[in-house]
């Protein structure tokens, strides 16, 4: 298992190493200044010139690759072109509002779409699976700022309930983080839900057409038992999978999300580094979020052999 | 690792790793604290190293000026207790206020407000063409210094109290001596407020102290000009980039103030008895349509001439607003509360004829070449008045094509001088502040160098000659007179077309008191009850 770990951990270098190349080429190819954008609209040609100069942006790209890579080695991710801050701080500080923002919407998914996609394949045909149905639809095509945007209406600016906006870190208390984190969750978490669910109640009605689900029936074990400790551990498998797919969609969705309720997140700060072609930020991002999402499945290969002992690396 | 076990440690995780995060500072709960909803992004923390506003907002709070400008562009006193001249004019001799402290409590000595100066006069344009007129600095004692002048000039108070960017703001000696083309990385300055480097997030929040070192002037405030009264003991800035969130935070009480509300939104705050919707920038934004004067067709002057006969600054206004109390035309290429506002020579932005323009631009001998529109489409004002360019210039006949594009794409290709079918460009809408535009030393579009010139590079050497003039004019009657004739003169070169003003709006709710008329986002003597 150890062996597999590493294995898979070494192949996610040459991963990211890729990925490094092609986004450096999309920021090389893409048009935009940013010592064009810094200077200001008052900037003399000879200005800006000196200030491309003093950030480097007039090298060649592969030596500008190749220095960012030589850091980034060492573990330093550059600083960024406006504020000179280093990008591993810039980073460190939205962490916490975007791993906040995505572990309650995976928690408030699973809770949800878990028993709902059991109750469904249980009742196949009855209400619960219709209103499956239903879940699942509005939750694929309702697009996340339209569902922000109702929610907030609704609880924030006419229950006065919740806050609109912003975030609160979980030392100021558990009370006011969950509070400026519950809309924003549950917005996020409508598709994810609605995902998990459906593939919850398939595998499940799988499951539950097995052999041996027929014969702990026959042997008189209640249709609960049946449900949670015969079939969904045998039908895990699939959802598992899904759920850490599901994680990488929802980091993406997470981006509008953060705008929508004004969290200041990596997905902010992924957007506001687009729009001033603030490249070193741009590169950490996408770096630290296909390593977030290697780590993701090598972190749900291992959940395999958990849930399924047959299972072996 | 049993899949109980499993199950048991997930669970814990998930409740354990929230805390791993970085500890943020705690929101701090003081009864005076005024949140506001910033619009831009407060990057860098050097108003001279950029221009950008949200800098130049985090300036005003955190550094002080020695002279400010009125509401009518008469600069005052601010850190300064006075000044006098000598020698004929050649020596302006500054006396520094008792009791200037920095952040760090060390005084204010004419050694910093030198170097600042120094600093500012390398990255300004007003700075740069004062120091032109700059021989040297003697330091008097430990609160006057003297600026020695190579021959008078009657702008320099002007210039030093200016309240468009950038600032003269004045450091201390050790960050004003940092390359003018590097970030100075402390924001230790004079002014009513601290800022709480701690709790600065870029992109996100940004928060300052009620400086208590502090001393403000005496007399009423004015525009940037009299008391800066730090009236709240805390100030944080949100950036709320979606208009709707920020309205709604507004209308929530999470918020006090919005510096910039969309204007389709304004109905809905007006509608709400606790919020005030107020035009606070008497100066406005002005709107002008650059046009690159090295490429064809719009080379040829009287290509431009055509143009400017076409254009009508009211169909250019209702595009972007819909609401007419808040369009305002402007003939002029100065702001309307600039001393020098006149509409002499704008008669051929008067015709509004797409049919005369027609006529003019055959006598021009147009040959069909491409003109090229760089649409900023992330700004909606902006983007709709690129529509209506091309609307125009296609309807008096020109052979038109409007790229959409986002602000750091075009600000790359606007540097191109090449044609406009192989990555150059022919024209943009662009916007600047009323203050911007107030005096020929501060109106970077209306200089006429050539490749000195801002983007577009017009080349009349008779506009600089009187921008020349103006300059060294010695009497308010003369730089009146001068700066009335280069307008006129720009209006028969037409470096740019202006394209007609709109009033800037605020927001802010009912318990804040003391939000006085003022060019710059100044939140000195605003009080919340």
């Amino acid at each position: 298992m150890l062996g597999y770990v590493v294995r898979r951990l070494l192949m996610a270098v040459p991963v990211m190493g890729v990925v490094a190349l092609v986004v450096f080429s999309l920021l090389y190819l893409t048009p935009g200044d940013p010592a064009q954008v810094l200077a200001g609209d008052t900037a003399t040609p000879e200005q800006i010139a000196k200030i491309r100069t003093s950030l480097g942006l007039d090298e060649p790209p592969y030596l500008r690759f190749g220095r960012w890579l030589w850091h980034m080695v060492h573990g330093d991710l550059g600083a960024s072109i406006f504020s000179g801050e280093s990008v591993t701080h810039m980073i460190g500080q939205r962490l916490q509002p975007t791993f906040s923002l995505l572990l309650l919407s995976v928690v408030i998914s699973i809770a949800v779409g878990v028993p709902f996609g059991v109750a469904a394949a249980a009742r196949r045909g009855g209400v619960l699976d219709h209103a499956l149905t239903t879940f699942t639809t509005l939750g694929f095509s309702l697009p996340a700022f339209i569902a922000g945007y109702g929610l907030a209406f609704l609880f924030a600016t006419t229950l006065k309930w919740l806050p609109v906006q912003g975030f609160v870190p979980l030392s100021d208390g558990l009370e006011p983080w969950l509070r400026n984190l519950i809309l924003p969750a549950v917005t996020l978490s409508l598709v994810y839900a609605a995902i998990i669910g459906r593939v919850t109640r398939a595998s499940m009605l799988e499951v539950l057409s097995e052999d041996y689900i027929r014969t702990a029936r026959a042997k008189g074990v209640t249709p609960w038992r049946i449900l949670f400790r015969h079939a969904l551990k045998n039908a895990a498998v699939p959802v598992m999978t899904i759920i850490g797919i599901g994680i990488a969609t929802l980091i993406g969705s997470a981006v509008i999300t953060e705008n929508v309720f004004a969290i200041p997140g990596i997905g902010r700060l992924t957007v506001d580094a687009i729009l001033h072609r603030d490249y070193p930020i741009i590169q950490g991002v996408v770096l630290l979020l296909s390593a977030a999402y290697v780590l993701v499945n090598v972190a749900v290969d291992l959940c395999y052999t958990l849930l399924d002992p047959r299972i072996r690396y | 690792m049993k899949r109980r076990t499993f199950l048991q440690g997930t669970s814990l995780a998930a409740g354990i790793l929230p805390f791993l995060g970085r500890t943020t500072l705690a929101q701090k709960s003081a009864a005076k604290t005024l949140k506001i909803i910033h619009n831009g992004n407060l990057a860098s923390l050097d108003p001279i190293w950029t221009t950008a506003p949200p800098t130049k907002d985090y300036g005003f709070l955190v550094f002080d000026q020695l002279l400010a400008v009125d509401s009518k562009y008469v600069p005052h006193p601010q850190m300064a207790e006075g000044w006098t001249l000598e020698d004929d004019n050649r020596t302006f001799v500054l006396t520094l206020r008792e009791g200037l402290k920095f952040h760090d409590n060390e005084p204010v000595r004419p050694a910093d407000c030198v170097a600042s100066i120094q600093r500012w006069g390398a990255r300004d344009g007003f700075g740069q063409l004062t120091m032109k007129f700059i021989d040297g600095f003697e330091t008097v004692d430990d609160r006057k210094f003297k600026i020695k002048l190579k021959k008078p000039f009657p702008l320099l108070p002007a210039a030093l109290g200016k309240s468009n960017s950038s600032q003269c703001f004045i450091m201390p000696e050790r960050m004003a001596k940092v390359d003018p083309m590097k970030q100075v990385t402390e924001t230790i300055g004079s002014g009513p407020f601290r800022f709480l480097n701690e709790e600065f997030v870029s992109g996100a929040k940004a928060a300052w102290a009620k400086f208590d070192g502090y001393v403000p002037r005496k007399e009423p405030v004015d525009s940037i000009a009299g008391g800066r009264i730090p009236a709240v003991d805390r100030i944080e800035w949100s950036f709320i980039s979606d208009p709707s969130t920020a309205m709604a935070a507004l209308v929530a009480g999470e918020q006090d103030y919005w510096d910039a509300p969309t204007l389709d939104l304004v109905p809905v705050m007006k509608a709400d008895p606790n919020i005030v919707v107020s035009p606070r920038n008497p100066t406005g934004s002005y709107y002008m349509l650059q046009l690159n004067h090295t490429q064809a067709p719009f080379n040829d002057p009287k290509v431009r001439q055509a143009l400017a006969m076409a254009i009508d600054q009211e169909n250019f206004l209702k595009a972007a607003v819909s609401d007419p109390s808040l369009i305002k035309p402007c003939y002029s290429y100065y702001g309307v509360d600039s001393p020098y506002f006149s509409e002499e020579g704008a008669d051929v932005l008067k015709t509004r004829s797409i049919d005369k323009a027609k006529a003019a631009l055959k006598e021009a001998g147009y040959g069909g070449e491409k003109v090229v529109i760089l649409g900023v489409m992330e700004n909606p004002t902006l983007a709709a008045m690129a529509q209506i360019v091309e609307d125009t210039m296609r309807r008096m006949g020109l052979n038109v094509e409007l790229v959409a594009m986002d602000f750091a794409t075009m600000a790359q290709r606007r540097t191109s001088k090449g044609p406009s079918d192989k990555g150059g460009w022919s024209c943009f809408v662009t916007v600047w502040t009323g203050s911007d535009i107030v005096n020929p030393a501060v109106h970077q579009m209306l200089r006429a160098g050539g490749a000195t010139a801002w983007f577009g590079w017009p080349n009349d050497p008779e506009m600089e000659n009187l921008r020349g003039k103006w300059i060294e004019a010695p009497t308010e009657a003369e730089q009146k007179a001068d700066a009335a004739a280069l307008q006129v003169q720009a209006f028969k070169t037409l470096p740019y077309i202006p394209l007609g003003s709109l009033v800037a709006l605020v927001a802010y709710r009912k318990n804040l008191t003391g939000v006085f008329p003022c060019p710059v986002a100044a939140y000195w003597n605003i009080s919340k009850s």
